[in-house]
């Protein structure tokens, strides 16, 4: 073997041994197995791996999606309500349509309604109501909150909190687009997310099948008035001259 | 003295090869032991010189995609009119000073003067100037980008994200950079006596740069590996895809279909949805198993290269696809690659910059051959180690 210098050979076997653990953390990391994730002690994997090598790699997996999920909302302007309108096909048409590089735009709202979806789904049983009730009026969020720390215990805390999060951050976006849309006049919003499944491939072929779209309208919600947000930004993409359709 | 076969991809030398071959030992050097072998791989030269060179300028040009592509919908995704994610960005892991590049209290041309700036970047590292440092740049504004819009990033930006910093410790301009060309004017001009030899000094043992370099190739490897087997063992749990008609159905979404008669054209046909949904399987599962041999590497590599352009162009997923491409690039041996160039040029008749003085050819003693390298370890810290890591190569010519 070829003579080197000593210190050649221990910074060399240093940085494989730093290699050797970084290959080991994201093995453990993505394992999926807590015995295997806590390996180096609790928590140490997750907090070495977090944030810079944070990753997940189960994209269409273990199945792919199977069906085009719609986030459709409406309002309340001056005591009426509004038609429906389906910001994700608005997007579909923006951001993916004949783009040979789709914009993030679509993923921006398709993630928060999943996010939304996901933590209204995890609610415990005696809260999974909460989110179809109406909570109007500018204290919406505190009589939202009060109607999940009523029915939730102390060990529904973080599903509580994660839907609280999901519903603010949904609400201030769909109040913005409402606000950009109908104008000042609103004073309230509701969502409807829409799954609409894929034709089964055993009835690719049958004209006559008709895919069952499921849908979960949320109850209405006081307006939120997002700080300084640029609503002639989004007049430009969800106004009534940009995403003309309503989508019903 | 064999010159170009220890460029290769990150796996341990291959048996069926000669130790001379394989870790450019010269005739006069004694046969190696695998640790030895190993440890030569390791420090006497940087491996995988195109396989970086083509990551970096693949992970450049994802960079410059990202912000031309949304660079419309900016103010929705980043700026003035996405105050509505302000609950996720309160909670983002990515809350630290390094990552502030951007913000979400930027007022719009501020906005677009950074990410102006992002992409040039991104140019910069396509064109390989100065290419570790703007890398580093790159990377630190990317992530600010990304945790600006909580709701916007997915599996791309972990993917890109992950190779820009393994690709921060490669020397991935050895190739296709002005960086070369600079290394390449440098040697021109002290050859002929207009520059000193000292102004070049590197500030680090050239060994230090071989085993970062080295190391990161193999850790961008590996993470290729852990990738593509995490998601097949996935997929394999899945009855769609073991069925056979999984692709069927992400074609058939509005979201996944940038042109939907397209995908319907193409999951129109049974044996095609069936051959597409396993082996997409196959070859990810597979795929630590096919590095083995040399002949199923490339039907490997040549194979997730066409299921990435398939995603990017069908599913509409171009950015992650050019990520992971640039990744499974990292697997072709530089040889292959150089004879790959050397069919264009004969059949194209490119234009090919004249040897210069310094340029060494196969079978020729050049102060940048790999096989002197090996007989120069000694020299690691004498001035003579300013000329090792030059690279001749016009960056203008084809490999």
């Amino acid at each position: 073997m070829k003579k080197r210098p000593v210190v050649v050979r221990l910074v060399g076997a240093a940085l494989t041994l730093l290699l050797l653990w970084q290959g080991l953390a994201t093995v453990s990391y993505l394992s999926g197995s807590t015995q295997l994730a806590n390996i180096a002690g609790k928590g140490t994997i997750n907090a070495y791996m977090t944030p810079l090598f944070k990753q997940y790699w189960s994209v269409f997996a273990p199945d792919p999606i199977q069906a085009d999920t719609e986030l459709l909302i409406r309002a309340k302007v001056n005591g009426s309500d509004t038609d429906w309108f389906n910001i994700s096909r608005a997007d579909v048409q923006r951001s993916i349509l004949h783009h040979p590089v789709p914009s993030r735009l679509y993923l921006t709202n398709f993630a928060l309604t999943s996010h939304y979806q996901v933590s209204a789904e995890l609610l415990p049983p005696g809260l999974q109501s909460v989110p179809k009730k109406s909570f109007v009026g500018a204290d919406w969020l505190d009589q939202l909150k009060k109607d999940l720390q009523d029915g939730g215990s102390a060990k529904d805390a973080a599903a509580i909190n994660q839907f609280t999060k999901d519903e603010t951050a949904m609400t201030s976006m769909v109040s913005s687009v409402a606000l950009a849309r109908w104008g000042e006049a609103v004073t309230a919003v509701q969502i409807k997310i829409r799954t609409i499944p894929v034709k089964p491939y055993a009835e690719r072929n049958n004209a006559d099948y008709q895919v069952k779209p499921a849908e979960f309208d949320a109850g209405w919600r006081g307006i939120v008035r997002v700080p300084e947000i640029d609503l002639a930004a989004i007049t430009a993409m969800y106004g009534t001259e940009a995403a003309a359709h309503e989508g019903n | 003295m064999k010159a170009t076969r220890t460029s290769q991809a990150p796996t341990v030398p291959p048996t069926g090869e000669t130790a001379g071959e394989t870790a450019g030992a010269t005739a006069v050097e004694p046969r190696l032991n695998v640790f030895g072998r190993l440890e030569s791989w390791l420090l006497d030269g940087k491996r995988a010189k195109y396989g970086t060179s083509i990551l970096r300028i693949l992970l450049g040009a994802s960079v410059v995609a990202i912000v031309a592509t949304n660079f419309m919908d900016r103010k929705y995704i980043w700026g003035t009119a996405s105050g509505w994610a302000q609950p996720y960005r309160d909670d983002s892991i990515w809350n630290f000073w390094l990552f502030k590049y951007f913000s979400a209290g930027d007022p719009d041309p501020l906005l677009v003067g950074k990410l102006v700036l992002l992409a040039v970047f991104g140019l910069l590292m396509v064109i390989g100037w100065r290419t570790r440092i703007v890398t580093v740049v790159t990377l630190l504004m990317f992530i600010s980008l990304a945790a600006l819009g909580p709701t916007s990033s997915d599996s791309a930006d972990n993917a890109l994200r992950i190779m820009l910093i393994y690709s921060a410790f490669t020397d991935g301009s050895q190739r296709w950079s002005l960086d070369a060309r600079r290394r390449r004017i440098r040697i021109e001009r002290m050859s002929t006596g207009k520059r000193r030899r000292s102004s070049v000094t590197s500030v680090v043992p050239r060994w230090f740069g071989n085993i970062v370099h080295n190391l990161a190739v193999v850790a961008i490897g590996g993470q290729v590996i852990i990738i593509y087997l995490v998601a097949g063992l996935a997929k394999a749990r899945g009855t769609l895809w073991r069925d056979g008609t999984a692709i069927y159905y992400p074609m058939h979404a509005e979201n996944f279909s940038p042109w939907p008669q397209l995908n319907h054209l193409l999951v129109a046909n049974d044996l095609m949805v069936h051959l597409i949904s396993w082996g997409s399987v196959a070859i990810q599962v597979l795929f630590p198993l096919l590095l083995l041999n040399r002949w199923t590497r490339r039907l490997a590599v040549l194979g997730l290269i066409a299921m990435h352009a398939g995603i990017g162009i069908f599913l509409g997923l171009s950015v992650f696809s050019l990520s992971m491409v640039a990744a499974d690039v990292i697997f072709v041996r530089d040889s292959t690659l150089e004879s790959i160039g050397r069919w264009f040029r004969a059949r194209g008749g490119g234009r090919r910059r004249r040897p210069g003085p310094h340029d060494a050819r196969p079978g020729e003693t050049g102060h940048h051959s790999e096989g002197e390298r090996h007989g120069q370890g000694s020299h690691n810290l004498t001035p003579g180690r300013d000329f090792v890591d030059v690279t001749n190569e016009d960056p203008a010519a084809p490999a």
